[in-house]
């Protein structure tokens, strides 16, 4: 399947257009998408992108927050959220 | 961009299009009934952890940012009662300093309700809407707020 992930905050830097587009197995996950996206961030930017960000990171729909073991099967788009900083 | 919810104005504001307004928060959470309204303004201020602050960037997952709004008003709605109004807007985009960030008002019959849904809403806000901040110094640089980890999903 192939999913678009937008990135916010600190991981929107790594791409000027604010989203990368990820091919995962079938049957992903959340977890897969997570190592999915530290590999391709890593090759692609090297010391750039920060594993330390991603561990204190969630991924989201536009509706909610996703568990770890959620299936990304029906989402076209989903977002990586790193901590928050608003108001 | 905004989203529905009875007796609440919650939105997203594009600074390029238009300031946050607590003038028309105010007559939005007004009610003839209403004893009491509190107000919180978040503003950009000039100085962070020592250092000189010449403008602030909001980046905001809006879609996500709007349906938390949803789910801080409606829990403000079963703790303080369905009369509450309130209105919940914040920012996206670059701000100089003095620039509103935030705005948060609470209407309710008495003043102890109004207080307790706007320190309700902000605090909810700060930790649970997704939007970051960026900080421009007045050296050049530029930093991403460290920030809140959202939380109650992993695992």
């Amino acid at each position: 399947m192939t999913l678009t992930l937008q990135l916010f905050g600190a991981f929107r830097e790594l791409e000027s257009s604010g989203r990368l587009t990820l091919e995962l197995p079938e049957h992903a996950r959340v977890a897969d998408l997570r190592l999915a996206f530290a590999e391709a961030a890593k090759a692609r930017h090297g010391e750039r992108f920060r594993p330390g960000l991603l561990a204190v990171s969630v991924f989201a729909s536009d509706q909610e927050l996703l568990r770890e073991d959620c299936a990304l099967a029906g989402l076209a788009q989903v977002a990586v959220l790193p901590p928050v900083s608003g108001g | 961009m905004d989203i529905e919810r009875p007796g609440c104005e919650l939105a997203v504001v594009d600074v390029a299009q238009a300031a946050l307004d607590p003038a028309a928060a105010l007559d939005f959470v007004a009610d003839p009934g209403f004893g009491g309204i509190a107000m919180f303004v978040g503003r950009v201020r000039d100085l962070n952890h020592g250092r000189a602050v010449t403008a602030v960037s909001y980046d905001i997952f809006a879609p996500l940012a709007l349906q938390q709004f949803a789910s801080i008003a409606d829990e403000a709605m079963a703790r303080f009662g369905p009369r509450l109004r309130l209105h919940l807007s914040h920012a996206h985009g670059r701000l100089g300093i003095g620039g509103l960030a935030v705005v948060v008002a609470a209407g309710t019959p008495h003043r102890d309700e109004a207080f307790q849904a706007c320190r309700l809403a902000i605090e909810a806000i700060k930790h649970r809407a997704p939007i970051w901040k960026q900080e421009h110094f007045a050296d050049g640089d530029s930093e991403w707020s460290q920030g809140c980890s959202l939380c109650g999903v992993a695992g």
